[in-house]
């Protein structure tokens, strides 16, 4: 394979993983401080991308539509959390597998409801709409827009976490919930913020997701697996390790379909490798996580407890 | 016998439960003849799919609801369970055994890989590991193109069993509905034998069983194999109803519903599946006539039943805090014990001999948490017909001393020898196998069970291993012998059928102990038995321990110093890790160091 | 006058457990009080009533004349309790200076609030060691930081629960010190504790829980007077 395409690919890999990471940090936080099991993660992806659509759409400027979606999907994970997600914070895991399901199905059909089963069209904004070019390679510019917004969220997401009131408390209650409401913090609006903050970071992956990957029905459900996979790769909680498996998994899964089937091409005939290739490339990740699993349990970059 | 009061008998004899479960089960049997009978296919298709649905959710009650794994990747099993017909059949290959076969060990090989590595983590993690796999095995199949991929795979003929075709419908109903009720009878066998207690005892209170002697992880695959082999006999039976086979069998919304139909029916109740897969696609079918957008509803009515109490179904027939799990899974008690208990009785002669003496030996233990010096160079002896207490301030490092002794801590240098042999690095249940045992300071039992099934357990364990299947534990006297003797000896024998998490705190530790005494231990390593007593019940305790101390070697840790000082024939007083003084009694009561120990410094 | 916090019959455990049997006390404002008595006797579980991490089963608090059996632990410590709870619970992930910061709150009408400058003050080793991860401090500089992190809340009662359990002599001395300073300020203490001698010169009272309820309570020279027979509550 040559050089370019290698490149190409690359950093088509980091691009998945910027968006992998988008969704992990949101939901690795709310797994591992709440200890609250969001499958709904994948619908607020999926309600992102589809109102920043709609928005963009209707106002024809890409950025506009990026502006106003923060607040939007801030309220819609505050709202959610206020109806129907704070009574399940203290209850068993499967209560709220069960009831993250219900709302997968809900939102589902509300987005097809609203939009229609056919994929949205997205356009990427005119401005991004050419290539770049550098080190006699051609790359889109719209996607070095995502790989750039996405490590300066990434950016964003560590000041918080390391340098403001907010994260201090965060990262506090994650070992010590209780004592942090005991000196006088409101943990339930701590959760909701946190809850929403998870959701404006899964929209803004789907408002930067939409353009490069189709906008439809379900789309929220594959993320989320993928998402998961990062999370327990990286180590439940933990930012730091959410930030290196999504590149991990962002670029092994991108290379691992490509070059996969093309070795696979030249150790056996070719009718083989054509369906043996794809099967095996879509695996690799999970390999990985189970490779991992067995080697440590717990992580890679697990959180320490003191 | 007039007619009120043989009515009220009849509901004694025959609760509203099995009343209602009866009831479904004939309809399964008179409904489809009917629906044959007068040509409603749609009828009976759905009532083959209901069938079809609820095998599969007996399987995943195997393991979520008695075994306590959320699984959230069961449809993976029942997907390549209707793979295993449909590949063979676009082969040509149309035999039904062959299609079982290969079903059953597909399933089996995919549970045991993945079940291996999933069950090595737990909460979150375990159910996202499960919805992964099964994700992978779904884009392994959309990737099979030869195989339909995305769009799926006709199945090219029916399965053949016995010169009939599974493609039939009343045929397929009948041997679904059989493979249904043997499923059944098979769920209510095995949860009462001792591979089910393990299984459901390993769901209440894993940290207990292990300390019992179970290595919990085996029972666990077993059942995450064998679930997913049922499953994929579901799966079979679908892809003859359907005639089709597609990667979406696979998905997760196939699990999630899975999931939802076991926890509508009722987790860890054997009839639950059955009303779980009636309830959710009568549901969905009645939905559906509603709104084409019946999932707009469907969905706020998971998250309703999430939200509500996780009881389902069969929890609601079976009354207001149904009597004790015993009575809604497991066939019915075995008849009362004829001799009633006294808690001041004296222990009687016990059918189990006197056990073989024992010494334990500590020298120069140390354990170290990061700066923290919790064990400074700590040596100790017991041995039986003595009772060795473990006093000082809290943080002296009592509990790291327990956990360094019963297995649970590693130290970081030290020896520890229990009859010439070096036990310090042997995990926590082999050293319970040794006869090597603790009890808990906070009470660790096992709630939902009976206070005869919690000493039952304690027995099992030490009976070799417990992969049995069929025998109810409750009618094996070689378990239930010594467990009512247990019960006799520390005066619970009473309550042998009361839900242990029914009884005062008091008899709960009672009931701890009675759990140690029976796996047959020699050593006993006693944390705060007294902890949280009031004056009589630490009295009781005092006495028991007292009748203890001649058939064991008994390490007390306690607070409680008027127990401490009548029951001791030594005493040890640890503070910040060091043992500062151990002595009898009474020079400890005198020795001025010790004194000032617990009272403090001067200022 | 109305009792600061004060506690009536309150009977309270987990589970099926009854740990507390009818406890009453009363804090007064500006009082140092002590709670005393073995292991197991309900110490800690009558702070956890107190400060909202454990609900009472019957009886009632009251934080300045407001019942507070059924609220919320933040809303307590709003009202005006600081605690330092036993294992002092100092947050890892966070330096020692993020772990003052973390939780702080200045309420209104607060005279001369308690910030870092003065929290240092009164703890010069955390200032040394500000940058420092919590849990890379000793015994007595984590209580020194849980203390200062209480502080940092500007509450009106500090509760302490064992705060000088596994620490040196020399370092209780420390801690008795600064607790002695901030009697001067007007702060209310509540000291739970085993050691009784050396709080004798700082309390204005002590109560003796034995079994989940109050034995025995008196001010120092009480204590004194009657030293033999209290023996047996808090010693061998």
């Amino acid at each position: 394979m040559s050089f370019n395409l290698f490149v190409i690919q690359a950093l088509n890999g980091l691009q998945l993983g910027v968006l992998l990471f988008l969704m992990a940090a949101g939901l690795t936080l709310v797994f591992g401080i709440m200890n609250f099991v969001n499958l709904a993660h994948g619908s607020m992806y999926m309600m992102g991308a589809f109102i920043a659509a709609a928005l963009y759409n209707y106002t024809g400027s890409f950025w506009l539509a990026a502006v106003l979606l923060a607040p939007i999907m801030m309220a819609l994970g505050m709202v959610l959390d206020r109806i129907a997600l704070s009574r399940l914070y203290d209850r068993d895991h499967l209560d709220q597998v069960l009831a993250t399901f219900g709302l997968i199905l809900f939102f589902n059909e509300l987005a097809r409801m609203l939009w229609g089963p056919s994929p949205v069209y997205m356009e990427v904004p005119e401005a991004l709409g050419g290539a770049v070019q550098f080190f006699g390679i051609r790359y889109p510019a719209y996607r070095l827009l995502v790989l750039a917004a996405g490590l300066l969220v990434a950016l964003g997401c560590y000041l918080l976490v390391h340098h403001t009131r907010l994260g201090m408390l965060l990262r506090a209650g994650a070992t010590h919930r209780d004592m942090v409401g005991a000196l006088g913090v409101n943990i339930r609006l701590l959760n909701a913020l946190l809850f929403g903050l998870g959701a404006v970071l899964a929209g803004v992956a789907g408002l930067l997701a939409g353009p490069v990957m189709s906008v439809q029905v379900g789309m929220g459900e594959p993320i989320l697996i993928l998402t998961m996979v990062v999370i327990v790769i990286g180590g439940i909680g933990s930012i730091r390790g959410a930030f290196y498996a999504s590149l991990i998994v962002g670029v092994v899964d991108t290379l691992g379909r490509t070059l996969l089937p093309a070795l696979l091409r030249g150790l056996m005939e070719r009718s083989s490798a054509d369906i043996a290739g794809p099967a095996i490339a879509s695996m690799m990740i999970y390999i990985l996580m189970a490779v991992v699993l067995a080697l440590r349990p717990q992580g890679l970059f697990p959180v320490q407890r003191g | 016998m007039t007619h009120a009061s043989s009515l009220h008998a009849a509901r004694r004899r025959w609760p509203l439960a099995r009343w209602v479960a009866g009831i479904v089960l004939a309809l399964c049997v008179v409904l489809p003849v009917y629906a044959l009978a007068t040509g409603h296919a749609f009828m009976l298709a759905l009532m083959t799919r209901i069938v079809v649905l609820a095998i599969a959710a007996v399987a995943l009650n195997l393991v979520l609801g008695f075994g306590g794994m959320v699984s959230f990747g069961h449809a993976l099993f029942l997907g390549l369970g209707v793979y295993s017909a449909a590949i063979p059949a676009f082969h040509g290959l149309d035999n039904g055994l062959l299609h079982l076969l290969i079903a059953l060990a597909a399933c089996g090989l995919t549970g045991l890989a993945t079940g291996a590595v999933a069950l090595r983590t737990q909460g979150i993690a375990f159910i996202m590991i499960t919805l992964a796999f099964a994700q992978m095995f779904y884009f392994v199949f959309v990737s099979l193109s030869p195989y339909g991929g995305d769009d799926g795979l006709r199945l090219a003929a029916g399965s053949r069993l016995a010169g009939l075709t599974l493609t039939q419908p009343g045929v397929l109903y009948a041997v679904a509905l059989v493979v249904l009720f043997a499923a059944l009878y098979g769920t209510r066998r095995l949860v009462a034998a001792r591979f089910g207690m393990v299984l459901r005892g390993a769901r209440i209170n894993e940290r207990r069983m292990l300390a019992l002697g179970f290595p919990t992880f085996r029972y666990r695959l077993a059942a995450y194999v064998i679930s997913a082999m049922l499953c994929g006999v579901a799966g079979v039976l679908y892809a003859n109803l359907t005639q089709f086979a597609a990667p979406s069998y696979m998905s997760w919304a196939m699990s999630g519903e899975l999931i939802v139909m076991v926890v509508l029916g009722g987790m860890g109740s054997i009839m639950g599946p059955l009303y779980g897969a009636a309830a959710m696609l009568l549901t969905e079918e009645a939905l559906k006539s509603i709104t084409d957008h019946w999932m707009i509803i469907f969905g706020p009515a998971i998250v309703a039943v999430a939200v509500a109490s996780r009881r389902g179904i069969a929890g609601l027939l079976a009354g207001p805090a149904g009597a004790g799990t015993a009575a809604t899974a497991a066939p019915s008690p075995a008849p009362p014990d004829a001799a009633p208990g006294n808690d001041a009785r004296p222990a009687d002669a016990r059918s189990t001999a006197q056990p073989a003496p024992a010494r334990l030996e500590v020298s120069g233990l140390v354990k170290r948490y990061g700066g923290l010096l919790a064990t400074d160079n700590l040596s100790l002896e017991l041995e039986t017909g003595s009772i060795h207490a473990v006093i000082g301030p809290n943080g002296a490092g009592k509990s790291t001393l327990i956990g360094q002794l019963s297995g649970e801590i590693e130290p970081d240098a030290g020896r520890i020898v229990l009859d010439g042999r070096d036990i310090t690095r042997l995990p926590v249940h082999t050293r319970s196998l040794l006869g090597l045992m603790r009890s808990y300071q906070i009470t660790s039992i096992l709630p939902e069970f009976t206070v005869l099934e919690n000493v039952l357990l304690a027995v099992q364990a030490r009976q070799g291993h417990s992969f049995r299947f069929w025998q109810p534990v409750a009618q094996q006297p070689q378990l239930r012998d010594p467990a009512l003797a247990a019960l006799r000896e520390v005066g619970l024998d009473a309550h042998a059928h009361t839900p242990a998490g029914v009884l005062a705190h008091g008899q709960q530790r009672q009931l701890e102990l009675a759990m140690v005494l029976a796996g047959e231990p020699r050593v006993l390593l006693l944390d705060e038995p007294m902890a949280g007593m009031s004056q009589a019940e630490s009295q009781q305790m005092t006495a028991l321990l007292s009748r203890l101390r001649k058939r064991y070697a008994l390490l007390l840790v306690e607070h409680d110093m008027e127990a401490v000082f009548s029951l001791a024939d030594r005493i040890s007083v640890l503070v910040y890790g060091r043992c500062i003084a151990s002595a009898s009694p009474a020079e400890i009561r005198r020795s001025p160091e010790v004194q000032s120990a617990y009272l403090g410094d001067e200022a | 006058m109305t009792a600061l916090l004060s506690l009536d019959n309150v009977y309270a455990g987990y589970g099926h457990s009854r740990v507390l049997h009818g406890m009453s006390l009363h804090v007064n404002a500006g009082e140092f009080v002590t709670l005393l008595g073995r292991n197991g006797m309900g110490k800690s579980t009558t702070v956890k009533c107190m400060v909202g991490l454990l609900r009472a089963q019957s009886g009632t608090l009251h934080l300045d004349g407001r019942d507070i059996t059924r609220s919320a632990s933040h809303q307590i410590a709003r009202s005006g309790i600081g605690l330092v709870p036993e294992g002092r619970q100092i947050f890892p992930n966070l330096s020692v200076e993020e772990n003052l910061l973390a939780t702080a709150r200045v309420p209104k009408a607060t005279r001369s609030p308690w910030n870092l400058a003065r929290v240092y003050e009164l703890f010069p080793r955390l200032q040394e060691r500000r940058s420092n991860p919590g849990t890379r401090l000793s015994g007595g500089e984590q209580q020194m930081l849980a203390i200062g992190r209480a502080l940092m809340t500007n509450p009106r009662l500090l509760i302490l629960d064992e705060a000088t359990e596994g620490l040196a002599p020399l370092v209780r001395r420390d801690i008795w010190q600064a607790l002695a300073m901030l009697k001067q300020t007007g702060l209310a203490i509540l000291c739970i504790d085993k050691n009784l001698t050396p709080m004798l010169p700082l309390a204005d009272r002590h109560y003796i829980v034995e079994k989940g309820r109050v034995a025995w309570q008196g001010t120092s020279e009480d204590y004194l007077a009657q030293q033999q027979a209290l023996q047996p509550y808090l010693g061998l």
